[in-house]
């Protein structure tokens, strides 16, 4: 044994450390070539982004929506300044009696060479029909109406029919009212209108900037 | 150590156990030393992040050609990547058969042209740049040898011709040639840039401007002007919403940059603007003190400066007041005003104003203005109704913010990082001065020359001005530079608008008139009615008893019909 302990303990080390470090180099290599190619993905897509986002620059840009517009039979005008309302107070709503009356639950429309009755839009999907959409509807309605009473207590929890909540002023008698505070559905609608009226009215009042 | 490799050399006694142990020890030690190097080494490298492959960095000049954003965020201006075509015509095996090839896939393709520059003995020479995907695909198809395709980029302008003036162009290789793009590459904004995101965010609104060119083109073809210009002013922080001059050019083909129509009139043309220039003599001597809305000057006969006879061009031969000489755009009375205001004080203000110098606007189109040296009463007269000094017309655009925003002049931008300051700009008018000025121009669009800019809802004011241009010895009759400077909503003004058509012809519409309350007033009120709305502000009654009073002038000063 010439090679003394030491050295061949030198030796074996350095061999391992070798070892090592080769194996890190080509896991490196490895990585680094992933990385390139990771880069050139991202340069792609980064790419590609710019073309999609230039594409819906180019279609939504003033003058090719504008070019659209006027090769299409548009009737569409700029706007004018009378078009445009200054404050929510300007928004004329109907006063909420003449949407809940029976008669204009219907209403006489003559739009392109049609002419007759439809049905006016009132109420949301998801509430319960208590009163007849229109008129061809009457006699649906009228079983509705008849089985309100029995159906009502079903849906509702409450334990008694309470006042109306606010903001009616007061549980005043029924029929006195002309904007009928009736119950249930009919109610939110009418609350939901008087809501709106009253929010209209406190617009109006507001002081002006 | 030498004398053991002599003795080696002489081949005598061989080495000792104890010599061979120090040989393998130091061969070991020699090991050791290489695979430290070794590690060290790999170390290093990985330590410096080595580029092991993926792009390799072009070592061409790079220009930076940051996106450009107008105000409400949409791109104005961006680089699209595309791939440019050449040739190494040493390895181009038939010039004429790969020329005549290739024109089959590209039709812009001169085909003796490039068999000649193909049959070369140079390396490279170019085929065609930036071609469309497709057609890069089809060249790749044909398979031809000497060919290869390199990576460039394209600037694209979203809006076409709509800002041509004001952004300008990049050429083939991406040097920014004109305009703001020109302005990038020149001041180092684009390299600054391109650290931060590679957008530049301006103050420019592509609705407005959309709107602006398409007016002032309508009225320039209405009236067969030769050219026009537009400018809108933001009032409050100075920056130009919108700058159009007509006619303009293509910026993806701009052709010879020494066309006329590359000229951006805005900044770069150079007028005496003629009565507009009564706004900011009236917001002086308003300002000065010099005098009120009611002080009297003489109008009762023309005034002689030097040989020159100054008329009026709606003659009232009596004494106006401050306000009727705005009314009715009195030249005497002005000129009146001006020598109460005197020399040294009119330069000053008009100084203050920016009207002596070049704009700082971010443009290399700009002009310096032309005012006479010395500064003598007879032209200090002159100018007080727009003659003896010419400026741009987004030099009156600025001033006249100044003389109805808050009084403070803020020089024109384009930059929003720069508009955005608010603490830009230094006072020039009391906002006293200020106040008297908007009901000025308020007057003039509701009695005045400027009816026809009339918009109900936005209560727009401004003021005439039709100047004959300069020939060589005096000045041409026959052909105007009418202007009408704008700003709305008159009780607080967002905006001023500037509309200037040069030589523009009356027809019958306009009576044969062609002056600027005929011509151009009606642009600016058309501009103003689409505009509003576009920016959602809400109308205002000019029957408002709180807006009537903000726009009154007290009875002693106004003209008698509209007392």
């Amino acid at each position: 044994m010439i090679i003394s302990r030491s050295a061949m303990v030198l030796i074996l080390a350095c061999a391992g450390i070798s070892v090592g470090v080769v194996a890190t180099s080509q896991k490196t290599l490895g990585l680094g070539r992933e990385l390139a190619r990771v880069q050139d993905e991202i340069a792609k897509e980064r790419e590609m982004i710019a073309v999609l986002e230039s594409e819906w620059e180019l279609f939504t840009a003033p003058p090719s929506l504008q070019k659209k517009l006027s090769t299409t039979s548009s009737t569409l005008a700029p706007l004018e300044a009378g078009q445009i309302i200054s404050s929510a107070a300007e928004i004329p709503v109907p006063p909420p009696q003449l949407l809940i009356d029976g008669p204009r639950m219907t209403q006489m429309v003559s739009v392109d060479g049609f002419e007759g009755l439809v049905p006016v839009p009132a109420q949301k999907p998801g509430i319960r029909v208590r009163r007849p959409a229109n008129f061809m509807l009457a006699a649906v309605g009228q079983a509705a109406r008849e089985a309100a009473p029995t159906a009502a207590p079903a849906v509702s929890t409450a334990p008694a029919p309470a006042p109306m909540p606010a903001p009616m002023p007061a549980p005043v008698p029924v029929a006195a009212q002309p904007a009928p505070p009736l119950a249930d559905d009919d109610d939110a609608i009418g609350r939901l209108l008087f809501d709106l009226s009253l929010a209209r009215d406190a617009l109006a009042e507001a002081p002006s900037e | 150590m030498s004398n053991r490799l002599k003795r080696m050399a002489a081949g005598v006694a061989p080495p000792s156990a104890r010599a061979k142990a120090g040989r393998v020890r130091v061969l070991a030690f020699g090991f050791a030393l290489a695979f430290c190097a070794v590690t060290a080494r790999v170390g290093l490298l990985s330590a410096s992040g080595l580029d092991l492959g993926g792009r390799a960095s072009t070592p061409e000049a790079h220009i930076p050609q940051p996106m450009l954003r107008d105000v409400n965020g949409d791109v104005l201006a961006r680089t699209l990547p595309s791939l440019s075509l050449m040739a190494d015509p040493q390895l181009v095996l038939d010039p004429a058969e790969t020329a005549q090839s290739l024109a089959t896939v590209l039709p812009d393709i001169d085909v003796p042209d490039l068999t000649e520059r193909l049959s070369t003995n140079r390396q490279f020479e170019w085929v065609q740049r930036h071609l469309t995907p497709a057609q890069s695909q089809a060249v790749h198809m044909l398979g031809l040898p000497g060919l290869a395709f390199r990576n460039e980029g394209k600037r694209v302008y979203f809006h076409n011709q709509n800002f041509s003036h004001v952004l300008g162009f990049r050429g083939l290789d991406g040097e920014g040639l004109s305009g703001f793009e020109a302005f990038l590459d020149s001041s180092g904004l684009g390299a600054a840039a391109e650290t931060a995101g590679s957008v530049v965010d301006l103050t420019l609104d592509g609705r407005i401007q959309l709107v602006l060119r398409e007016e002032l083109g309508i009225g320039i073809e209405e009236f067969q002007a030769v050219s026009g210009a537009g400018v809108i002013v933001d009032v409050a922080t100075g920056g130009i919403a919108a700058l159009v001059s007509l006619p303009d050019f293509n910026p993806h083909r701009p052709g010879d940059p020494r066309d006329a129509d590359k000229l951006n009139l805005a900044t770069k043309g150079r007028y005496e603007l003629g009565s507009v220039l009564k706004i900011l003599n009236s917001a002086i001597a308003l300002d000065s003190g010099v005098a009120a809305l009611s002080d009297r000057f003489d109008a009762t006969k023309p005034m002689m400066i030097d040989r020159f006879r100054v008329t009026d061009y709606d003659p009232q031969n009596r004494w106006l007041t401050l306000a009727e000489t705005f009314r009715y755009s009195s030249n005497i009375a002005s000129a009146q005003i001006a020598k109460a205001i005197g020399t040294t004080r009119q330069r000053g203000y008009f100084s203050e104003l920016g009207l002596l110098d070049p704009l700082p606007v971010e443009l290399p189109e700009r002009r310096s203005p032309q005012f006479p040296d010395p500064w003598t009463e007879a032209y200090s007269l002159t100018m007080a109704y727009g003659y003896g000094i010419a400026v741009t017309p987004l030099h009156l655009a600025s001033a006249t913010a100044a003389a109805i925003g808050d009084g403070v002049y803020r020089p024109p931008t384009l930059l929003k990082s720069v508009a955005d300051d608010t603490a830009r700009g230094h006072r020039v008018f009391r906002q006293e001065t200020v106040d008297k000025m908007r009901r000025l121009l308020r007057m003039v669009v509701t009695h005045g020359t400027g009816r026809r800019a009339e918009v109900a809802g936005y209560l727009p004011g401004g003021k005439t001005g039709t100047a004959e241009s300069a020939t060589g010895d005096g000045y041409d009759r026959g052909r105007l530079v009418s202007t009408f400077v704008s700003a709305f909503p008159m009780n607080r003004p967002e905006y001023v608008v500037l509309i200037m058509l040069v030589n523009p012809q009356g027809n019958a519409e306009t009576h044969n008139y062609s002056t600027a309350g005929w011509v151009a007033a009606p642009i600016a009120g058309r501009v103003v009615t689409r505009m509003g709305p576009l920016l959602g502000m809400p109308p205002q009654s000019g029957e408002d008893p709180e807006i009537l009073q903000a726009m009154a002038l007290s009875e002693s000063a106004l003209p008698p019909e509209v007392r």
